[in-house]
Parts: structure tokens; C-alpha cells; sequence
């Protein structure tokens, strides 16, 4: 190790990486990145993959200790860009030589956003994963205030430095469903949705207030708890669903609608408390490989070199 | 112990198969003390796909889902599970006994004694004296359900636990080391976490150690006993 990272403002941050998908016949959630588009392009930007930070909320700040005429290479996707205290900025799905010194990462809209450093050095995996689990408290906890990051200065000097990410959802996402239950399916397609509550393990939906209101819930045959899957839609009781995050408990007790495909929860993990959402029922035999493989919408901008951020120059055109 | 499909786990039924996402599928309709017979005999068929329990369900994941569901419907179809499927059965499996002291001062103690017309130390009694089985693992890591055993008595049923339902309003914090019961079923909470079943009491037992080869204490098919305790 040649350096360190000190977080001083670490807002809602995890550390996060393809998480334990081959270990929910335990009970173990799958976690991993809520947004799969920005943590694959993330991991494109960089020579190697790595770990990185999901940050829900909350603007960041740390400092690099490296040694004089080092560098460390960050990438950083979603929402936000990288600061210097003399504000040069590094827009988002890029990367960028940071040598030592105090940075921010400034949150300038909602979703998650995801940083790495090239290389550094996260704490030890839980079952293959430094996975932050928030349902079941494996991984690491959150970052905090004081964490300390060890580093290793890059000897990498080029590699392709961005992607062209696509636009932000529309002003009235409408999300793509695959049915379970076709009464449910209907009640979810009646209405307008907002978000309610948002977390790792489920996003809450709630009816737009201005929007028709849904009929009664349906009911539904009382049911045993079955396993589920990041992605599908629980109606609980009090018909308010419930969109399952990765952190959600390997099985539930409470009837499921239907699916929506990775792209359509990346697209969900963006909306705000006053974003409306509709869904739109998709059949199964119309299930296509992007809506399987979420390999969509990953276009390599033309390559741009890697720039060095310096105390004296503006650095991005 | 084996069991048959026409064993308390209930009537021979034939497994239903469901889209669930792209790559996987619920399996329904199979007798609880079946599933992970089932299971066995899809890692057999199918070593590839992931499998994951349910109490009555198995999930089926596979990359290559839309190709591979006539043959999991075929297999589903042709050949029930049988005694020498039982998880029961098999040497590497072999079941264990697992005796969990408790601390019964849970905080639904008094709503639970009320529901089933007991007083609490009944409540503390049938609780003790039920042998528990575990069914599956699922919901959080080591997190079993617990089936009271069908060589209990007449008296000790699941229908006898499920006079319970869930709480109509989940707690937000369920704190680890809680032993609970609801809609049939017992179990530990591993670690604290959001719950909606009805609180008895706490243990301080480790349920989930991932440092360990096998991190859950619980397996499908071991016994629990429950034993109170004075102190937690």
C-alpha cells in the first residue's frame, strides 16, 4: 500500500460488489448494486474490477494521502461529480487521475451513485462478498466518518475513460411488468404510483395522490412463504406494493404480482416521492434478451484520455 | 424417519411449475416435508440450476430457463420423489437435535397466551414440550421454519400454532436471538431485522456463523427442542 483514503462525510454509502447469489438456499440475501447499469459501467471504466461505493444519499468528502507526484484512478457513474476545493469538476462516467489531496463528490440529482479507486483495498469478504447487507447485517456496516481506505497509487495511464450512459427516466416512467397473478397485475396497471419508502431490501409504492385511486386491494387466498427474487412486486394487505430490492429477505409470505426486468428497477431506484410510475403488463413469451441480460443502453463514448487533476489547471474541457 | 408422498406432508400432489423471472421458476405444490427431496433430485437432473427452498415451493434459476422448462416439467411430471429421496434417509444428512435454551419474557407473551385461551406458562409449556422440525431455511441467513414434528400428539399441532397469524403490523426492529411463533411455525431471528410473527422470548444461541464451512446451525430435517431458561 502506498496511501490511504480518509472519509470525513460519507452520506448513505455502502460498499457493494456482485454480492452472494449462490448462497440464498442459506437465507442469504443476494445484494449487490441496486442500479446494475452504473455499477457495470463503473466497472468498465477501470483496468479491473473493484468493489465500490453505492451512495443513496448525501454529498461525500475524504482525502487522498498519497506521496508526492502519485496517483490514484477513480471512476465515478450515476447522478454526481468529483471536486476539487477549488471546484474543478470530473463529470460522472468518466475517469480521472486523483493525486493527493481533499475532494467532494456532489450529488446533483436522486438515484445511486457509484465511485471506485484504482486500487483500493475494501474490508475482508463476507461468503465471496464485501457486499453491505442491510436486511440481514452481513458485509461491512456503512460507511462512517473516519474510515480509513488503503490505497494503492496506479501505474495505469490509459484506458478507455467514459461511457455514454442514457438519458434519465422519462418524466412518467412506465415500467415494464412480466404477471404472476392477473387481478394483481390489473390493480397494479389501474392506477398512477409514487414512491413511498425506499431502501435497500424494497421500494414502497403508494398511489399518486392526484391520480384515480386504485380499487380495493385484491384478495388473495392465504399463501405459505414462498422463495423470491429481487425484482418482483409483493402486495402486502394494505395494497400498497412493494418492488423487492437486493437486499430483500430470500422468501416472503405476501402474494407477488409480477417481475420487472433490471432495467426497470434501475430506472425505479431514480424516482423520487413525486415521481409518478405505471406499469405496463408485458407477456412472458415476449421476454426478450435485453430485458433478460440488462445488456442494453452501454455505449462507449469516443475515447477521451484520462486526465490528472492538478492544483493549477482546469483539467475537463 | 421417511416419508412418502402420502405422508403427513400431505396428499400426493403434482408440482406446478411458474414463471417467475427471466431465469427462474416457482415450483408449487409440494409437500413441505418434500421440498428438499425435490430438491436432491433436481441437483441430479439439473447440477447447474440453482435451488432454493421454499415451505411448500423450490425456486428454479437457470441462464438458460426458456430451454431447459419441458425437461423440468418432464422431471416434475415422471417422477415423484420417493422414500429414498428423503433427506432423512441420506447418511450426509443426517438429521441433528438441536436443544435451545429461551428466555421467555417475550414482549407478545401475554397477547399470544390471550389468543390461544392459555394462560402464559401454558403458552411456555406447549411451546417446550412441542418437538419442532425444521423445515426450511429461508427469509434471512439461518433463519429456519420450524414445523411442529408430526410425531407429536394429538394436541401439538401445526394447526394447534396457527390459531397465530402473522401481526397485522410488522415490527421495524425484531431483535436477534428473538424466538417467535406465527402462522404455524416456530423460529430464531439470526439477527435484527424487520418481523411481523409474535414474540416469546430470546436465546442467545448462534444461528449464523458465515466464518464457519457450514455458517447455519439450522439444517432441513434437524430437530429443536426448546428449553426455558431463567436468565437470558
Amino acid at each position: 500500500m502506498t496511501g490511504h483514503l480518509h472519509l470525513h462525510t460519507p452520506g448513505v454509502t455502502t460498499w457493494q460488489d456482485t454480492g452472494r447469489p449462490h448462497h440464498r438456499h442459506l437465507g442469504v440475501p443476494t445484494s449487490g448494486p441496486l442500479h446494475q447499469q452504473r455499477f457495470r459501467a463503473l466497472h468498465n471504466l477501470l483496468p479491473t474490477p473493484q468493489p465500490v461505493w453505492e451512495n443513496l444519499t448525501g454529498d461525500l468528502h475524504f482525502t487522498v494521502h498519497l506521496p508526492a507526484g502519485q496517483h490514484v484512478l477513480a471512476a465515478l457513474t450515476g447522478p454526481a461529480s468529483l471536486h476539487t476545493p477549488h471546484h474543478l469538476a470530473t463529470p460522472a462516467n468518466t475517469t480521472v487521475l486523483l493525486p493527493a489531496g481533499d475532494y467532494e463528490m456532489r450529488r446533483h440529482g436522486t438515484g445511486p451513485v457509484y465511485l471506485a479507486l484504482h486500487t483500493w483495498q475494501p474490508p475482508e469478504p463476507i461468503l465471496g462478498s464485501v457486499s453491505t447487507d442491510t436486511h440481514s447485517r452481513l458485509g461491512p456496516p456503512p460507511l462512517a466518518p473516519g474510515d480509513t481506505i488503503p490505497l494503492t497509487a496506479t501505474t495505469h495511464t490509459h484506458h478507455a475513460g467514459a461511457f455514454t450512459l442514457p438519458a434519465r427516466s422519462h418524466a412518467t416512467p412506465t415500467l415494464t411488468m412480466y404477471p404472476h397473478w392477473r387481478e394483481g397485475a390489473a390493480y397494479l396497471t389501474g392506477t398512477t404510483w409514487t414512491v413511498q419508502s425506499y431502501a435497500r431490501n424494497g421500494i414502497r409504492l403508494t398511489p399518486q395522490p392526484t391520480a384515480p385511486q386504485p380499487t380495493t386491494a385484491p384478495a388473495h387466498e392465504s399463501i405459505v412463504s414462498f422463495p423470491v427474487l429481487p425484482g418482483v412486486i409483493q402486495l402486502p394487505p394494505d395494497g400498497n406494493p412493494i418492488v423487492l430490492g437486493p437486499d430483500s429477505g430470500t422468501s416472503g409470505g405476501y402474494p407477488t404480482i409480477g417481475w420487472i426486468p433490471p432495467r426497470d428497477f434501475d430506472a425505479l431506484t431514480d424516482a423520487t416521492p413525486t415521481t409518478p410510475l405505471t406499469f405496463a403488463v408485458q407477456d412472458w413469451d415476449t421476454l426478450t434478451g435485453r430485458d433478460q441480460e440488462n445488456r442494453d443502453h452501454l455505449e462507449p463514448a469516443p475515447a477521451v484520455q484520462i486526465c490528472a487533476i492538478t492544483d493549477q489547471a482546469s483539467v475537463w474541457p | 424417519m421417511t416419508t412418502t408422498p402420502t405422508s403427513p406432508g400431505g396428499p400426493t400432489q403434482t408440482p406446478t411449475v411458474h414463471r417467475f423471472t427471466a431465469t427462474s421458476a416457482l415450483i408449487r405444490n409440494i409437500p413441505g416435508p418434500h421440498v428438499h427431496a425435490w430438491i436432491t433430485k433436481l441437483h441430479t437432473t439439473f447440477p447447474t440450476a440453482g435451488l432454493q427452498p421454499g415451505l411448500d415451493s423450490v425456486l428454479f434459476t437457470h441462464p438458460d430457463l426458456a430451454s431447459m422448462l419441458t425437461d423440468l416439467r418432464r422431471v416434475l411430471h415422471s417422477a415423484p420423489v420417493s422414500a429414498d429421496h428423503d433427506l432423512n434417509t441420506q447418511p450426509s444428512t443426517a438429521p441433528q437435535v438441536h436443544t435451545i435454551p429461551v428466555h421467555y419474557s417475550g414482549s407478545d407473551l401475554t397477547d399470544i397466551a390471550e389468543a390461544l385461551r392459555l394462560s402464559p406458562e401454558q403458552v411456555i409449556t406447549a411451546h417446550t414440550t412441542t418437538r419442532w422440525r425444521v423445515q426450511t431455511i429461508g427469509f434471512a441467513p439461518g433463519f429456519g421454519y420450524l414445523a411442529p414434528d408430526p410425531g407429536n400428539d394429538d394436541t401439538i399441532t401445526r394447526d394447534y400454532w396457527a390459531q397465530l397469524p402473522r401481526r397485522a403490523t410488522p415490527r421495524h426492529h425484531v431483535p436477534a436471538g428473538s424466538v417467535a411463533v406465527a402462522a404455524g411455525y416456530s423460529a430464531i431471528y439470526p439477527a435484527a431485522m424487520p418481523g411481523g410473527w409474535h414474540l416469546l422470548g430470546t436465546t442467545t444461541i448462534t444461528l449464523f456463523d458465515p466464518t464457519q464451512p457450514h455458517p447455519s446451525l439450522l439444517q432441513p430435517g434437524d430437530h429443536v427442542h426448546f428449553a426455558p431458561v431463567e436468565h437470558p
